[in-house]
């Protein structure tokens, strides 16, 4: 129970490092809104998934 | 910069909202900092947009340089952690604490190497609450009483905080605020030193009262002096990451020197004292002495040293892969502008963070190479730093897009220009009040540097003063927030029994908190009418 919790946290963190970096700054620097929208996507499911820990 | 965002109580209490948010979780509901730092992203975003006109262009932007800020900020955590967990396997950190008490008999210097010099070397190292739960327990076993050790230990490592675990709040700072190292690192030191004094007194006086300070004043001068001026020698010149780690080094140094003038009769012989300093290591009951325990630290000030003194060197291994992103100008509804600029600066070499793992890895291939390891230890190691570093790093990611997103969207420049309004030209005194609360708030100098940093300086530009004694002053009240944060608190009390019983360290801290504070707001003051 606490090592998935760990696990999902890792993933949390590193999809909130990522997204913002590989997506939504390509995406808004760009005009891209297909890759701005899935950046936004992944970050705010990531942080909305603290939420529930 | 455009001046369109309307300043009315509403947009005032609106933009200062998600840090009131985000105190009443952790402290009144009990939140972690991560669960509080999401929710308050949240918070601000919509804020943001609703309030504050900002598109999802700004919006992208400001959490991108979050990101960016946040990855400069945990390299360094990470690094510190993991070195830290390297030395701490081998059961490094336990001996180099318990040889160093065993060999001073004196009560009042066994407070200051134990409560004051200790500490301030595990947060050189670690931080992030390692200095007390580690420093406490060690003084217990001293003979000093429970809530007093944690006293000890809290007031003992204060002043080391913002250029300990490697300079980490010192170097968000400079990002947070945008403020050049050279000219804020004396000031920093100025502060930090200062505290680093009084705070060492108050340790004896939550000791020993009056009566302790008197006799016991040289006893504290001398090493503490040492520590804080070698802190800001080396930060004055440059060597942040290392300035905190060979204070602590030195001030220790110092207490065995002194303890054998003061003792001349103890067992403190050379011999005796490299027989003590051994312990049963995890693997094989193999001995590890003292100094191998401490050369993982001192491959991180040959690094450093080394890094520095070469002409050319540091600059050639930044050079060799740069995480920095280009911005256009931007801005809000509003009209709140943000300038274009080329954002972030971490580096995968020549960045503090690189320095403290490759010390790490040494260390792991040292302690190998001498039979205190197993190489397949390393994954329970790394097991260790991602349980002790995914909560706070989560928090910290969170905070610091909370904090961009404010900057960015005009919710800061609001709330400076309702704070100037309200307090004018005494709001120096303020300023590290304003750093306690984000520490507080947070648990963290980091944090609070991320929150306030561009606050304060914007205040400080609105009222002409130095922007640089607005950053310093800022950062030593986050290092004296962050230590009575309640999440600290609780990790402190645990380690000495008082599980329950935070009560009694809350009231043995919070007067001296509150005193040290008030002191430096009145410097702060002095100063900035001054420079």
């Amino acid at each position: 129970m606490i090592k998935s919790s760990l696990k999902s946290r890792t993933l949390a963190l590193a999809a909130m490092l990522l997204a913002p970096l590989l997506l939504l700054y390509p995406g808004a620097a760009h005009g891209n809104l297909l890759m701005e929208t899935t950046g936004w996507l992944i970050l705010c499911v990531s942080v909305v998934l603290n939420l529930s820990k | 910069m455009e001046q369109q965002i309307p300043l009315t109580f509403v947009t005032w209490i609106l933009a200062l909202l998600p840090v009131v948010v985000v105190l009443t979780l952790m402290v009144v509901f009990k939140w972690s900092g991560s669960k509080a730092g999401s929710f308050a992203w949240i918070l601000t975003m919509l804020i943001a947009i609703f309030v504050f006109k900002s598109d999802h262009r700004v919006l992208a932007f400001a959490n991108t340089k979050g990101i960016l800020m946040t990855t400069f900020a945990l390299y360094i955590i990470w690094g510190a952690l993991f070195l830290y967990h390297v030395v701490n396997h081998v059961g490094g950190v336990k001996l180099i604490g318990e040889t160093l008490s065993r060999n001073v008999s004196d009560k009042t210097l066994q407070l200051v190497l134990g409560g004051i010099c200790f500490p301030t070397f595990l947060q050189a190292v670690a931080g992030f609450g390692v200095p007390t739960a580690v420093a406490a327990p060690l003084l217990m076993a001293l003979g000093f009483g429970a809530a007093t050790s944690v006293a000890i230990a809290t007031l003992g490592h204060i002043w080391s905080i913002t250029f300990g675990s490697m300079a980490a709040s010192f170097a968000v700072l400079q990002l947070a605020a945008d403020l050049s190292p050279v000219p804020l690192a004396p000031w920093t030191a100025i502060y930090t030193g200062i505290t680093g004094i009084l705070c060492s007194y108050m340790a004896v006086h939550a000791w020993s009262g009056w009566k302790g300070v008197y006799a016991g004043f040289f006893k504290v001068l001398l090493p503490v002096s040492a520590m804080v001026i070698m802190q800001g020698v080396l930060a004055v010149a440059g060597y942040y990451t290392i300035a905190v780690l060979t204070g602590s080094l030195l001030g220790m140094v110092i207490i065995l020197l002194i303890s054998r003038l003061y003792n001349k009769k103890a067992d403190n012989s050379l011999a005796d004292l490299n027989e003590n300093m051994s312990t049963e290591t995890l693997s094989e009951g193999k001995k590890l002495t003292v100094p191998l325990a401490f050369l993982p630290y001192m491959y991180l000030i040959t690094l450093v040293l080394l890094a520095g003194f070469i002409p050319g060197l540091e600059k050639k291994l930044m050079s060799l892969g740069t995480l920095a992103l280009s911005f256009p100008s931007y801005e809000t509804g509003y009209g709140y502008l943000t300038e274009a600029t080329v954002y972030g600066k971490t580096t995968l070499l020549g960045h503090p963070g690189s320095y403290v793992t490759i010390a790490a890895l040494l260390g792991i291939i040292t302690y190998t190479l001498t039979g205190h390891m197993e190489l397949k230890e390393t994954k329970i190691i790394w097991g260790k730093l991602v349980k002790s570093a995914v909560s706070s790093s989560i928090a910290t990611t969170t905070m610091v897009m909370m904090a961009l997103v404010m900057l960015e969207s005009g919710m800061t420049h609001t709330l400076a220009r309702g704070v100037v309004y309200a307090t004018g030209s005494v709001y120096p005194m303020f300023t590290p009040f304003v750093g306690v609360l984000g520490g507080f708030i947070t648990g963290s100098n980091v944090n609070s540097n991320v929150m306030f940093g561009a606050f304060q300086r914007q205040i400080a530009e609105l009222l002409g003063i130095s922007v640089y004694i607005a950053g310093a002053a800022q950062t030593i009240g986050g290092s004296i927030g962050s230590v009575i944060s309640p999440a600290k608190l609780i990790l402190s009390a645990t380690t000495v029994g008082l599980i329950g019983k935070e009560g009694l360290v809350v009231k043995k801290l919070l007067s001296y908190c509150i005193l040290v504070t008030i002191l430096l707001g009145v410097l702060n003051l002095v100063l900035s009418m001054l420079f």
